[in-house]
């Protein structure tokens, strides 16, 4: 494939990643970019599109800060933890096109120390439905509703509460090797996972991802600025909606997801499959998605997601390491954007002490509003 | 045990849910249909997806069915719903297998949820003021006075 038909990751940034920052948010957006901006080799000053996120630091904190020439290029994708991925398409269109040169996607958030989950402005479709139905019933927090679906899960095919705790346990063991996540210098074992607290059956409380404090950053540009051998080119983004949208409780199928869609188009038009990538970075809200989401992107058969799971086969050193980083589960939770910061430094060969030995190939999935899906598999450059 | 009281009220003037409310509060499962060629749909919608028709009906379903999905909820984060453990049900219709429709659990009930268990849905008053009732759902053939306490 010709490097002038896609588009570039040029540059990635962030900040630590906590239960808390004393920082004003908006400081950490700016810290972020700032630093995605010297990765990439450019100013500040050069960046002339945004792509931002509901609730997070917006693009007038950029714009008063750091005061670009030109600002040609401003969207909001309001697709929950699919707008990582997805905003990965959309910047990438916007370069390709011309009509912008260097395009940011940005997350800053106080998502632990500000207010919680529940007391924040929910950007979930379907508000009147939620309204009317789940808030009224008791149904109001994500690991409820997905919870559901984990349940169905369980029901249909059987999942031991082991192969949960595996997908939680490795991702913090990755993050034990990466200084900068969250939950780094705090080991996990099996025995811990299983005592951990209810939360919404069948999750407990190692099931759930953190809420962090942190911002991060990533620059798509048509072609790097300096440094081509560093940047990280986006073969193929797909984005779907899940196969009916009317709600969680009676789409059908139930566990039909977006994801299944985004995935196969990717795998068609890179001529790529699941046994081509060296890693995956997978949008884990929660542990069961992990496993969902490998299943229905093809790593492994529906109901046998536990067979790729077990052995340290997700672990790194393992047959398809997953979420190397340590993910939402255990790095820190910026909607998914830090699982493709970790794609680039695997990618770049820069993610030290927790490195894929000869990483080429990386899926990084996106999820989002209980069933919209994304999926892009991001190449390293030429060695 | 019940603090229902604190459930936060739905929008009982809402066009797409005044009917479903009305309904709970004098004890039937209203569920929305397609004025024009009759489908029967939920969650309720304004427009049919078989026939284009912005026609709406209701219908009073028979208000039993069988377990689909489940929660069990251990950490409290919905107003109303303070005390732990209790359940969030979804369960498929007799009357109509394409409708889902959620309700709550009482605590009591939650060591007999199992896939395809035998629902039956009662109602309780919820808000305030009462306002409205909400969706209970209990294991069929229960004698109905031993859970209409629960909360």
């Amino acid at each position: 494939m010709a490097s002038s038909d896609r588009a570039h990751i040029v540059g990635v940034g962030h900040t630590e990643y906590s239960r808390r920052i004393d920082r004003p948010v908006e400081v950490l957006a700016l810290e972020a970019t700032v630093a995605a901006a010297r990765d990439a080799g450019i100013s500040p000053r050069d960046i002339d599109g945004i792509i931002s996120y509901p609730g997070h630091v917006g693009d007038d904190v950029l714009l008063a800060n750091i005061d670009p020439p030109a600002i040609r290029f401003r969207a909001t994708v309001d697709l929950g933890g699919t707008a990582a991925v997805s905003g990965l398409r959309l910047a990438a269109w916007a370069v390709l096109s011309g009509a912008v040169n260097n395009v940011l996607l940005l997350r800053a958030i106080k998502g632990s120390s500000g207010p919680r989950k529940a007391a924040r402005t929910s950007y979930l479709p379907g508000r009147g439905y939620r309204t009317n139905l789940e808030y009224t019933h008791g149904l109001n927090a994500p690991s409820q509703r997905y919870a559901l679906l984990c349940r169905r899960y369980v029901e249909t095919y059987g999942l031991e509460r082991t192969t949960l705790g595996e997908i939680a346990v490795a991702a913090r063991a990755h993050a034990n090797l990466n200084p900068g996540a969250q939950m780094h210098g705090r080991s996990l074992s099996m025995e811990e996972y299983l005592a951990g607290r209810l939360i919404a059956d069948p999750y407990h409380l190692f099931d759930c991802s953190q809420e962090s404090d942190g911002a991060c950053a990533v620059i798509v540009s048509a072609a790097p600025a300096v440094n081509r051998g560093r940047a990280v080119r986006i073969l193929h983004v797909a984005e779907y909606g899940p196969p009916s949208v009317v709600d969680i409780s009676n789409r059908e199928p139930f566990l039909g997801i977006g994801l299944k869609q985004a995935a196969d188009e990717v795998w068609n038009r890179t001529g790529l499959g699941p046994a081509d990538m060296d890693a995956a970075m997978i949008y884990d809200c929660f542990t069961f998605e992990v496993l969902h989401q490998l299943e229905d992107a093809g790593f492994a058969p529906h109901g046998r997601g536990c067979d790729l799971v077990r052995d340290g086969q997700i672990r790194l050193g393992g047959r398809l390491p997953v979420n190397t980083h340590g993910g939402l589960l255990s790095e820190g939770h910026m909607a998914g954007l830090n699982h493709v910061v970790e794609a680039v430094r695997q990618l770049r060969g820069e993610a030290h002490g927790r490195q894929v030995a000869d990483a080429r190939h990386i899926a990084v999935s996106g999820w989002g509003n209980l069933g919209d899906g994304s999926f892009t598999v991001l190449e390293g450059a030429d060695v | 045990m019940s603090s229902l009281a604190d459930v936060p009220v739905p929008g009982l003037d809402d066009p797409l849910f005044a009917e479903f409310w009305k309904g709970t509060a004098s004890g039937a499962l209203r569920i929305q249909a397609c004025g024009s060629c009759g489908v029967v749909r939920w969650p309720p919608r304004h427009m049919c997806t078989e026939c284009g028709s912005f026609e709406t009906t209701w219908r009073d379903a028979a208000p039993r069915g069988s377990l689909f999905s489940w929660v069990t909820v251990g950490r409290a984060t919905a107003p109303g719903y303070g005390e732990v453990p209790y359940g969030v049900a979804v369960v498929v219709l007799d009357e109509h297998p394409h409708v889902r429709v959620i309700g709550h659990v009482a605590a009591g009930d939650l060591p007999e949820l199992r896939d395809g268990l035998k629902m039956e849905a009662q109602f309780a008053a919820a808000g305030p003021a009462g306002e409205f009732s909400i969706v209970r759902w209990v294991p069929a053939g229960r004698d109905d006075s031993a859970t209409r306490q629960g909360g």
